[in-house]
């Protein structure tokens, strides 16, 4: 025996939880909202966040910056999300391969401390990526695919390397200061993003990286600051 | 012998009313279309800014009595707890969405099937 239960309709296409204060956590389900876009829960101490596959189609943009989520990202993103922010979480769970959010343009996960591990591979749809403060390992990969990448910032973690490849002309920002990036890897960038021809961005490698070689005569580093770029090295 | 069978919506065990069904550890009626489940507030617990964009008007019950109406297409409402909490049992009008906080229990949006 069965016991058949037909969802109601729902019909709002946006919520915003508001800010509570004190904090109220608990739980945020929108596994029966179908039509819902956006949903926005900022400043509460939400500990899950829970979809479904009925949030494929339409959410495309969640903000639950300063919550208390735990686990991994992707868990709280539907496959065809546009914007997620989840900033100022704690999730301990490292990023997964996101290359199936072919929609995915702005992902925000910084300052997650316990999330480690390394950078997936990024999807071309990437336009932002915010990362700073994640206890990140590894590499940075290869960013040749991210040909729509706008704005990098994986600050204060602890990346080392750097894959190589070309950084898309369509980059305007770079953000790595603090990590503890060897020569090779800051050489590479500086070359890559000089490669790219564009001006005026901005790009940090300073702080706890290696310094590139040649110093501040580095001839990527001269280039970049002669068209306009802000660049900082260690 | 045959079995009386009761909608899905008005469960009972003889004359008894069901407050819950489950299947397995699934809570299947009512609805699990739960928006925001938290535990019971403090008094002074303030929530600004909640805002619903919708086709419809909403009506938002907060769980301790009160309630607030949003206009379509995108109202917003600040609430404050009071203390007083209590049980919420409401019952929608049918052609109005409805958010509810439950405190303790659920926070949930839902229109009524059938309607526009």
């Amino acid at each position: 025996m069965r016991l058949n239960f037909t969802p109601t309709e729902e019909v709002a296409t946006e919520v915003d939880l508001g800010t509570s204060c004190p904090k109220l956590s608990g739980q945020v389900s929108v596994t029966s909202y179908t039509g819902l876009t956006s949903i926005t829960c900022v400043g509460n101490d939400v500990t899950n966040f829970i979809i479904s596959s009925v949030n494929d189609d339409n959410l495309q943009y969640i903000n639950f910056a300063s919550n208390k989520l735990t686990g991994s990202v992707d868990q709280y993103m539907p496959q065809n999300i546009i914007t997620a922010t989840f900033q100022s979480n704690t999730l301990d769970v490292p990023l997964a391969n996101l290359s199936s959010y072919t929609l995915l343009e702005n992902l925000n996960i910084g300052s997650n401390y316990s999330m480690g591990g390394g950078i997936p591979v990024l999807p071309a749809s990437l336009k932002l990526f915010d990362a700073q403060f994640c206890s990140l390992t590894g590499n940075i990969p290869s960013l040749s695919s991210n040909i729509n990448l706008q704005s990098v910032n994986v600050t204060s973690n602890d990346l080392t390397e750097f894959s190589g490849g070309t950084i898309s002309s369509t980059v305007t920002s770079f953000l790595a200061e603090n990590n503890n990036l060897v020569q090779g890897a800051v050489d590479g960038i500086l070359a890559a993003v000089n490669t790219a021809g564009t001006n005026n961005g901005e790009l940090n490698l300073g702080g706890t990286n290696s310094a590139p070689t040649s110093g501040s005569l580095n001839t990527d580093y001269i280039a970049l600051s002669s068209r306009g770029w802000a660049v900082s090295i260690a | 012998m045959s079995v009386p069978l009761n909608l899905a919506d008005n469960l009972k065990i003889g004359s008894t009313q069901v407050t819950a069904a489950y299947l397995g550890s699934a809570q299947v009626w009512p609805s699990t279309n739960h928006l925001w489940y938290f535990s019971e507030p403090a008094t002074g617990t303030t929530i600004k800014g909640f805002e619903i964009t919708s086709p419809s008007d909403s009506t938002v019950s907060w769980g301790d009595g009160l309630s607030d109406v949003f206009s379509a297409p995108t109202d917003t409402a600040d609430h404050t707890y009071n203390g007083e909490i209590r049980d919420l049992y409401y019952q929608p009008s049918p052609n109005d969405t409805f958010v509810y906080m439950q405190p303790g229990v659920t926070c949930g949006l839902y229109k009524r099937p059938g309607s526009p």
